[in-house]
């Protein structure tokens, strides 16, 4: 009865906090005028020319996401193309460039979305960005555990053998845990030292 | 039950009370202060007021610096009686010895067995027999033992000492010979040999599924004395023996034999006993009550801390092995997890060791707080920061929910419960501490590692945990995060109950018990 009632109130509680939030999403947004529009590219057939336009376009985003300090998530052609771009585009005026000779080179034209997909990025960017922290993070909790496990031993055998012994040996046993203790921290130093 | 009376109240002209400190079928005990500041404790007597009254009576004047002084006896305006004793800051021994499973150090035991003898051999000058020796009334304060509830006859029926009792606890220390209604203070003597034998191996001589069968063992069975200290089997002997007449005569003797086993050579160097009344072979004290007690705690919760780390590791890889299906990213949160859960429950349960009536709001309040605690650790092992002060970088919008349009989700499938439709309706922050502080607050995960419990491992508790964790799973944004809180509670309530240590809890049958037909 009294997990019910201390469930409801949590309930309650934590709707009538955050509930209304919505918890909208905060992301700020690309201002029109930096929004790429469309990329036009060449190519000897309109294949290669399609290609080049989506490679274009990728490194494109790329470079918009580095000016604004998003450097965790880097948009491959396969997302580009899939959601950022309408369509597979359409072809362009063709160009004739001497060093190709008299054959013209086929344009192609691929257009950005009109929806808010530098959103989407930002956020792909701050999870990316979290992924690293909580590897370096999980990294790290393995190393202080491990830390913590020695420690903890040491403590409880020195505790142990102390009240086995009646306390007669106490300084023995300090001296010898405090040894053990700056064994293992020597040999972990230079284990992360070996880096 | 409740206490009749709140902080603040004045039922007896001049006491204030602050707080309830004890209730039974005896009374009610108040800690409360006098006009003066002085702090006291009341006993509100409400049962078996001629008796008890008649027995207080008796023991009003009593001094001794190892009996909880007794002031005066008092009757408010609508005629109730109160009894205004010392109040003792200590803990009782009961809770001393529910956190020492397998007994104290013998020279502590010796110790408190001095104050303990010090203050029975003074009732028994004063011609009065305590006659409800039991750890609950034994109390221990900057490391000196002050015994409590005596002259009060509340479990005893009537001057022909055909009794029953009403205490349950009782019977542990009951000596045989009460069942013929024909004793005197040899039944202390024998309450404290069993003391000493609970204090020196963590049990009572006699267990038993009823208040019946422990009283057939106490007029029939002979103690297991194979798990004291060689140094104590004589004594132990002689106290615990069946016919008072071959015990021993007195208190003083007891305890003057404990204390010359204690300094023997080759035995434990004692350090001890306790007051001015002495015999005086037995040197002064040396309290070291304290730390001795801390030393034991220490090396009991770090054992427990140790095998947590070592459990949780285990059924995390296990966890993978079977229902990871080849993914092993979750094997380290669902590792830290599992053992900060553990963690969290097992530190304040030995710390605080659930007795009696353990559940309570402060309780509540430290588990619902560590399981906040624990729903920021996630936070914080899953990569999120938290906007602080400190910490510049960190963004808000960074932890509100958000799943990739264009990505599946990829998780535990077991049984398909987990995968359900994403939370978006809060922050991620919001999202674990509400998940991990209401699991923790509306479980009562100290029964999963406290001492006394039906069994070491209950499949019902995991069960319990499982349910929770379930149904509050929407609270969590994703799959991915789901998996992870689900398993590493379930987990958790596992590693609880395999580490913490684990003494049988004797489910005695709450009735009166006629004594003369055991």
């Amino acid at each position: 009865m009294k997990q019910m009632f201390l469930t409801i109130c949590g309930l309650v509680l934590l709707w009538a906090i955050a509930g209304a939030s919505g918890a909208q999403s905060n992301v700020p947004v690309l201002p029109e005028a930096h929004k790429p529009r469309e990329v036009k590219a060449f190519g000897v057939d309109a294949i290669k020319a399609r290609e080049i336009a989506v490679n274009q376009a990728t490194i494109l985003v790329g470079k918009l996401l580095e000016e604004n300090n998003h450097t965790s998530f880097k948009p491959d052609k396969k997302y580009v193309r899939e959601n950022l771009l309408v369509d597979d585009g359409k072809p362009g005026p063709d160009e004739r460039n001497e060093v190709f000779g008299e054959q013209p080179l086929k344009g192609w034209i691929v257009t950005f979305k009109d929806s808010n997909w530098w959103q989407d990025i930002v956020r792909r960017d701050y999870e990316a960005q979290r992924v690293q922290r909580s590897a370096a993070r999980q990294s790290d909790a393995k190393r202080f555990a491990v830390a913590l496990l020695v420690v903890l031993a040491i403590a409880h055998a020195y505790i142990r053998c102390n009240r086995m012994t009646r306390g007669r040996y106490a300084r023995w046993l300090q001296a010898i845990c405090v040894g053990v203790a700056s064994v293992l921290l020597a040999i972990a130093m230079v284990a992360l030292a070996g880096r | 039950m409740k206490f009749t009376y709140r902080s603040g109240q004045e039922p007896l002209p001049g006491y204030t009370i602050k707080r309830g400190i004890g209730l039974g079928g005896f009374g009610e005990v108040y800690f409360a202060v006098t006009a003066g500041g002085k702090e006291v404790a009341l006993k509100w007597i409400r049962s078996n007021l001629d008796i008890e009254l008649r027995g207080v009576q008796q023991c009003l004047n009593l001094k001794h610096p190892n009996l909880v002084h007794l002031y005066d006896v008092r009757a408010d305006a609508q005629g109730n009686h109160w009894l205004v004793m010392e109040y003792v800051a200590g803990e009782p021994l009961s809770a001393i010895l529910a956190r020492h499973p397998n007994g104290v150090a013998p020279e502590l035991a010796a110790q408190w067995l001095q104050g303990l003898a010090q203050a029975i051999h003074c009732l028994h000058e004063h011609g009065i027999v305590h006659r409800d020796l039991k750890p609950a009334n034994i109390f221990l304060e900057n490391g000196i033992i002050k015994v409590g509830d005596y002259g009060l006859c509340k479990l005893m029926a009537d001057s022909q000492h055909a009794g029953m009792t009403k205490d349950i606890g009782t019977v542990h220390y009951m000596a045989p010979e009460i069942s013929t209604g024909n004793y005197n203070r040899q039944i202390d003597i024998y309450a404290a040999g069993v003391l000493l034998y609970e204090m020196l191996t963590g049990n009572v001589p006699f267990e038993g599924e009823s208040a019946g069968e422990i009283l057939m063992k106490h007029l029939t069975a002979a103690p297991d004395l194979s798990r004291v200290p060689k140094e104590f089997v004589a004594i132990l002997e002689k106290a615990l023996t069946k016919n008072p007449a071959h015990r021993y005569a007195s208190i003083m003797e007891l305890a003057k034999d404990v204390a010359i086993v204690m300094k023997q050579p080759g035995s434990i160097v004692m350090s001890l006993p306790v007051s001015n009344k002495l015999p005086p072979e037995i040197p002064s004290v040396i309290p070291v009550t304290p730390a001795m007690l801390f030393q034991d705690r220490l090396a009991d919760l770090t054992g427990n801390l140790l095998w947590a780390i070592v459990a949780s590791a285990g059924l995390a890889v296990m966890w993978s092995l079977v229902f990871g299906a080849g993914d092993y990213s979750k094997l380290v949160p669902i590792f830290f997890l599992t053992l900060a859960s553990s963690w969290c429950v097992l530190i304040p349960t030995k710390l605080w060791p659930p007795i009696g009536r353990s559940d309570s709001w402060p309780r509540r309040l430290i588990h619902v707080t560590l399981g906040i605690g624990i729903g920021l650790f996630a936070l914080w092992l899953e990569g999120y920061d938290l906007p602080m002060p400190w910490n510049a970088a960190a963004r808000m919008d960074a932890l509100q929910p958000w799943q990739a349009p264009f990505d599946p989700p990829t998780g535990m499938r077991v049984f398909g419960v987990l995968d359900r439709p994403s939370n978006t309706s809060m922050p991620i922050l919001t999202c674990y501490i509400a998940y991990f502080g209401l699991m923790f607050l509306v479980l009562r995960w100290w029964k999963a590692a406290q001492l006394y419990r039906g069994t070491r491992f209950s499949i019902k508790a995991m069960f319990a945990v499982m349910f929770w964790a379930f149904l509050l799973l929407f609270l969590l944004p994703s799959l991915h995060h789901r998996e992870i809180g689900f398993v590493s509670l379930t987990l958790a309530a596992v590693v609880c109950q395999i580490t913490a240590p684990w003494k049988e809890r004797v489910p005695i049958r709450k009735k009166k018990v006629r004594l003369a037909t055991a």
